[in-house]
């Protein structure tokens, strides 16, 4: 049950993530994203990862992309990309990085799967719940969780700052 | 029961179609969903590694990922929607103001 579930998941979400790169409308890239975000979050409860699973709907597919269709409906953007006569030259570059990004990828990964084969895998008595995360999150990465905190409130500046200035110069 | 190696080429190839994205794309929206992309192999590889060690560490550094990933993108969209009202256009290529 669980091989053919992996490979559907996985073919979800690399179709879907191709979908995200080449499709000419930014709102149809977002929904696109969000059926990735799914397939993954599939990935994670196939790993015991329940809690990161949730999360991963809930903030992704439910804030970060809803914020991203909100800014393209409030944009009015059709299809803004460069014009044909530059694409033609692009599809030359594209190739080539087609063949680069993959060497990269696959170099990469045979080195983890030289370093990783001998680890039974998954383990048992292993699972992501919400109160074995919390335990370690409070306990033991106390001080990340923390830093974590200063990086979103630094967001939090930024956004205000960018947006506050531009309304100053209207006024 | 699925290798590690399966979930680290699942990664893999996330991670490439994502840097394509960014490469390849002349639009700062498709640019970031790209680099939410690449974002999301390395939480899958994360993950995997945290399942295959039996360590809470890569479940957790995954949790900061997404922290990460929700304040690159408000500081991303509001350059992108401040860009736009200026210039009317979403190529990135005509960000050069500070060049000249």
């Amino acid at each position: 049950m669980e091989i053919p579930l992996f490979y559907i998941l996985a073919l979800t979400a690399a179709a879907s993530a191709i979908v995200v790169v080449t499709n000419r409308k930014p709102a149809y890239s977002v929904l696109a994203l969000a059926l990735m975000m799914v397939s993954l979050s599939g990935f994670f409860i196939l790993l015991k990862a329940y809690f990161v699973a949730m999360i991963q709907i809930l903030i992704y597919a439910g804030a970060i992309l809803v914020l991203f269709l909100f800014v393209i409906m409030l944009l009015g953007i059709g299809s803004s990309d460069a014009s044909g006569q530059r694409k033609v030259s692009v599809f030359i570059k594209m190739r080539r990085a087609v063949n680069i990004a993959l060497l990269i990828a696959f170099a990469s990964q045979l080195v983890l799967m030289i370093s990783a084969a001998q680890h039974a895998f998954p383990q048992k008595n292993f699972s992501g719940t919400v109160e074995t995360i919390g335990t370690a999150l409070f306990n033991q990465y106390l001080l990340p969780f923390e830093l974590v905190s200063g990086i979103l409130l630094i967001g939090i500046f930024g956004v205000v700052n960018l947006t506050q200035r531009e309304l100053s110069k209207k006024a | 029961m699925i290798p590690l190696t399966h979930y680290l080429i699942v990664s893999g190839i996330l991670f490439a179609i994502g840097a394509l994205g960014v490469l390849m794309r002349r639009n700062i929206i498709i640019m970031l969903l790209s680099i939410e992309i690449m974002l999301n192999a390395a939480n899958l590889s994360f993950v995997a590694f945290s399942s295959s060690h039996a360590d809470f560490g890569g479940q957790i550094f995954s949790l900061f990922v997404v922290a990460v990933a929700a304040s690159e993108v408000a500081i991303g969209l509001a350059i992108a929607v401040l860009f736009f009202r200026s210039r009317g256009i979403l190529d990135p290529n005509e960000m050069n103001l500070m060049k000249d």
